[in-house]
């Protein structure tokens, strides 16, 4: 199996944003386009006079092709994060405040069922595969498809934190 | 590792007063889009001070010129004291942001960035004579290119903030 990472993508947040509702989104999004969402870890501190302490490990995955799969992991950390009630357009809401981190990470992975692990034969022949046969698939297609689904859940966070910088 | 040319050393764009954060990375994400580079943005960071927002964005849109060359522009966005005002321009008003911001631009060219030429010493030389003595005419008209480019996209930013100027 061979795997091509992505770039890592860095969001930080400090201000109103609600991390439940930020959860729920990001999870929407992937399953909106047939992934599937795993979240082995959250870890959550006792909160201190500062605030509650969030670290979150989730990763979404989907089998592209036969051949193709693609994981994105994402993690995220909220420090000093309370629950506060703010005025918006008129209305009382309820959401939080805190610092925010996350790194989205995308890994794209080649043979995924292991068919070309049997011996010495088959590993050439799959160096054959992915340097002469679907190098253009890997490089111009799969990789490029790869890095628009991170950025498109990277602004989907920054959205969701009503973030300026967003287009 | 690949060979990392510096085409344009980092040239930075100052401006302070009215602009529109948004139509700012509108305009940036257009013209990366029309260029046909690929859009990647690194890092984004937003903090909310008692003096205004700050914004730290890193963007490192890149295109891949050929199998060996790469061009990759590194936009850093820092805009600070960040604050929304309402403004009446042409008799309608507007919302704006006010403060201050400083774009750093900087232009890379990228060779052999699938590392294919280090596998072994013996290339890693055939690389060096191939690249001092055949590929240079290619790789100085990838270089003018992405010069161009680089300074079409400063003449793009200070054209949009001469927009706002008084």
């Amino acid at each position: 199996m061979e795997s091509i990472r992505g770039p890592t993508l860095w969001i930080k947040h400090k201000g109103i944003f609600d991390l439940n509702e930020l959860l729920q989104v990001i999870k929407d999004f992937w399953e909106q386009d047939f992934f599937k969402v795993h979240m082995p870890k959250y870890k959550y501190k006792i909160p201190t006079p500062k605030g509650q302490q969030h670290k979150v490990n989730m990763y979404a995955e989907r089998k592209m092709s036969e051949y193709v799969k693609f994981t994105v992991k994402i993690f995220i950390r909220a420090f000093d994060y309370k629950e506060v009630e703010i005025v918006k357009d008129g209305k009382k809401i309820k959401t939080g405040q805190g610092r925010l981190t996350v790194e989205v990470d995308g890994v794209l992975d080649l043979d995924f069922e292991k068919r070309f692990n049997g011996s010495a034969f088959l590993q050439g022949l799959q160096d054959f595969y992915h340097k002469y046969i679907i190098k253009y698939d890997i490089c111009d297609y799969w990789e490029d498809e790869l890095v628009l689904k991170m950025v498109g859940v990277a602004k989907l966070i920054r959205e969701k934190c009503e973030q300026e910088a967003i287009t | 590792m690949s060979e990392k040319i510096t085409v344009t050393g980092k040239e930075s764009i100052n401006y302070e007063g009215l602009f529109s954060v948004k139509d700012l990375y509108q305009l940036i994400e257009d013209w990366v889009n029309s260029k046909g580079y690929f859009p990647v943005e690194v890092a984004v960071e937003e903090v909310v001070e008692k003096e205004g927002k700050v914004i730290t964005a890193k963007l490192a849109p890149f295109k891949k010129l050929t199998d060996y060359a790469k061009a990759v522009i590194n936009i850093e966005i820092m805009i600070s004291d960040c604050k929304e005002v309402e403004v009446t321009r042409a008799g309608k008003k507007q919302k704006l942001n006010k403060g201050s911001v400083l774009i750093e631009i900087q232009s890379i060219l990228e060779t052999d960035y699938e590392h294919r030429w280090e596998m072994k010493p013996w290339l890693y030389i055939v690389r060096s004579v191939f690249e001092k003595y055949i590929y240079t005419p290619f790789l100085s008209g990838y270089k003018k290119a992405v010069r161009a480019d680089t300074d079409h996209l400063k003449e793009q930013i200070k054209a949009y903030f001469n927009l706002y100027k008084r």
